[in-house]
């Protein structure tokens, strides 16, 4: 009954991911990341309903105030403050289109295939637990990917924060019982990180005059 | 176990400590200072009371799953000698920079409140028996020390903190993952156990399948080996390391990236001796450390970047012995983590305090003949340097030895004999580094600037300790077998609570 309704989150999830990472005007890949963690509160809520899981739901407190709020309101800081355009990565849009593709197709084939490598529970290799792991591993390398193709510091930093949405999603299929305090700790975390890194980036842009993290490479050798 | 207040209020001391600071200390410089001394005196208190509990086999727990054992007591004990030592000579050293108008004094408010933080994080992470915490309190390890790494807001220490920051974030996601999947797995093969218990892991392990417990031994590596500055995952490392203030390069070779080996000594180690695939993994990864490192440094012309590389290739001896999962190389592991503690944030004190007298030099090929003016810090660092080469009788020689002993206990010789070689290359590549910068007579300047002398005391006083140190524990080292011993039996106890007998 509810396969169908967390399948369509989690795909939201992916397509609002990849709109984030390919999307050239930082405001709207804001947005694109801001619908993406929506969708990710969503999908952690209905896995509440269907696992009946009453702790999840403070999961999906957690995540809109930190995913859907905090970091998209300092990204948007960052992109009002300086200009909106992203530089130009290594790779265009068609190439991450197939890269994305290929690594999609892999994650899916991966969690048919050999399931019982990745899964470590019974209930994770049966659907709709099973395409969501798919889902969370390809955010994941979705963020992964961003880190190694783009130069605009910013664009890392949603990088990094798709990221670790992968690991969060991946959390909720595999751990749905983890106490709270420990969610809460990783929540607390990972703003932080996101909250230290644009603030890095900030000093970036001011010392280096733009935030291309090709000039970054004065410490080489 | 005995319930005890110790674990959570050595956590407390330094993390109040850093809230007055950030709240009182921008309105007197006394204040800051006088707390920050204050709070790290009070730690080294309650870190030898925990010790002093602890060392006859006891074991400590307390609130939020805090737990001290034999290992957290080592580890807890060298970093508040440490980081005290580092704190009194920052004193001198930072005032000096805000003098030279690299820093301003407002801003030692940030300074002293986030060492005070990162000591208060450090503890967390020795004391806590959780997974989720520690990959937490990692975490806050991480962003405590890139304020520091990046703190007086140039170019180059922008992008050290950068990279410092990506990387590590990513890496630790990783360790996350890991831990994510065991406690995943354990709720379904070993019902019942406290999944996320760090001292309950002997007991999970072998009741998980062997893909999964591969797979977070795979995740761990990467997570907790970037924390360490492991090949392949150091990029960070030479950067961060060398960008920072001297005092906090000290403090992060020698203390964080000490934190990675020792939560890899808290799940690898576990893993390491039911898988035989694991030891040897680690050990090529450890061997390709030592290797890389130590050809890199030699590479260097800048003195802080050298002692960075070389920090690479020393963690490799600490990760190896901690892979290698029998008596010995845990033994020979932790005692090479306390020995590079200490002799590299000798290193790095010494190298602060060339650049305290020189207005900032750490060219080796801009610096010749400071002895004469500068001869406590040439010896300082002499004795680091042949330390860090395992000469005898300084510590790290032992240490070496129990590594290449335990190797040969496993066969392993090839990594016994790479480890021989990198020894031979560091003790060449720093008494090369010492004998350019402080041999010779003083032909040019600085060293003919009548105006170098020889750093205050606040600075080369907590150099000749760690110096003090090198060579009693180097002479003496019974001295530290005790807190080895227990923290080696720690971590096998928790192995051979799920062996099969």
């Amino acid at each position: 009954m509810h396969y169908s309704p967390i399948l369509t989150m989690t795909l939201g999830a992916l397509l609002t991911g990849v709109l984030a990472a390919e999307v050239r005007n930082l405001r709207v890949s804001t947005w694109a990341y801001l619908v993406h963690s929506l969708f990710l509160a969503a999908t952690i809520a209905v896995f509440g309903s269907v696992t009946n899981t009453p702790r999840l739901y403070w999961w999906v407190l957690s995540t809109v105030l930190s995913k859907v709020i905090f970091i998209p309101l300092v990204l948007r800081w960052y992109t009002i403050k300086y200009p909106a355009t992203e530089l130009r990565p290594i790779l265009g849009f068609r190439v991450s289109l197939i890269v994305m593709s290929v690594v999609l197709l892999a994650c899916f084939k991966l969690v048919h295939t050999y399931i019982d490598f990745v899964a470590p529970t019974e209930a994770a290799t049966l659907e709709p637990a099973r395409s969501s792991l798919a889902v969370a591993f390809t955010v994941f390398a979705l963020g992964l990917y961003i880190l190694v193709t783009r130069r605009d510091a910013i664009k890392n930093v949603i990088g990094i924060c798709l990221l670790e949405n992968g690991a969060h999603l991946s959390l909720v299929v595999l751990a749905p019982t983890m106490p709270e305090t420990a969610l809460l700790g990783i929540t607390s975390s990972i703003v932080l990180s996101a909250w230290m890194l644009i603030y890095v980036t900030g000093g970036v842009y001011e010392v280096y005059g733009g935030p291309d993290t090709f000039k970054l490479s004065k410490l080489r050798g | 176990m005995t319930e005890s207040f110790l674990p959570v209020a050595l956590i407390g001391v330094p993390l109040i400590a850093s809230l007055v600071i950030f709240t009182l200390g921008r309105w007197s410089q006394r204040c800051r200072e006088g707390v920050a001394v204050g709070g790290g005196l009070l730690t080294l208190y309650l870190s030898v009371l925990i010790t002093r509990a602890i060392i006859g086999g006891g074991v400590l727990h307390g609130y939020l799953q805090t737990y001290a054992d034999g290992l957290s007591a080592l580890v807890v004990l060298l970093v508040s000698i440490v980081t005290l030592i580092i704190i009194g000579y920052s004193i001198p050293y930072m005032n000096r920079q805000v003098q030279q108008g690299k820093t301003t004094a407002q801003r030692l408010v940030i300074y002293y409140g986030l060492v005070m933080l990162f000591l208060a994080v450090m503890m967390w992470v020795c004391l806590t028996n959780n997974m989720i915490w520690l990959y937490v309190a990692l975490e806050g390890i991480t962003l405590a020390t890139a304020l520091l790494v990046c703190f007086y807001w140039n170019r180059e220490g922008l992008e050290a903190s950068y990279k410092y920051l990506i990387l590590v974030v990513t890496g630790l996601c990783f360790a996350l993952f890991a831990t994510v999947l065991l406690y995943s797995a354990a709720g379904q093969y070993a019902p019942g156990l406290p999944a996320l218990m760090l001292t309950e892991l002997g007991r999970i392990i072998p009741k998980i399948p062997r893909s999964i417990n591969l797979l977070a031994v795979a995740f761990f590596i990467v997570g907790f080996g970037t924390k360490a500055g492991l090949v392949p995952f150091h990029a960070w490392l030479p950067d961060s390391h060398s960008e920072a203030p001297a005092p906090i390069s000290a403090l992060l070779s020698g203390l964080v990236i000490k934190v990675g080996a020792y939560a890899l000594a808290r799940t690898i180690t576990i893993f390491a001796p039911h898988y035989n695939a694991v030891i040897v993994f680690v050990a090529i990864m450890a061997s390709a450390s030592m290797l890389i490192g130590i050809f890199m440094a030699w590479a260097q012309d800048d003195l802080k970047r050298l002692l960075a590389f070389h920090s690479v290739s020393q963690i490799g001896y600490v990760i190896e012995g901690l892979g290698f999962g029998t008596y010995l190389g845990v033994y020979g592991g932790l005692f090479h983590l306390v020995n590079h503690t200490i002799f590299k944030s000798l290193l790095f004190l010494s190298v602060g305090a060339v650049m305290y007298a020189t207005g900032g030099l750490r060219r080796i090929s801009q610096l010749k003949g400071l002895g004469r003016k500068m001869p406590i810090t040439a010896v300082c660092f002499f004795i680091g340097a042949v330390a860090m080469g395992g000469l005898p009788p300084f510590n790290g020689f032992w240490s070496k030895l129990t590594l290449f002993m335990a190797g040969g206990e496993l066969h392993l010789w090839w990594a016994v004999a790479i480890g021989m070689l990198v020894s031979i290359l560091t003790l060449g590549c720093m008494v090369h580094a010492g004998y350019k910068v402080f041999w010779g007579h003083p032909t040019t300047e600085p060293a003919t600037n009548p105006g170098l002398k020889e750093v205050p005391a606040a600075m080369w006083v907590g150099m000749g300790v760690l110096a003090a140190l090198c060579l009693i524990i180097g002479v003496y080292p019974q001295l530290i077998h005790p807190l080895l011993h227990r923290g080696t039996e720690c971590i096998l106890a928790v192995y051979r609570a799920g062996a099969v007998p």
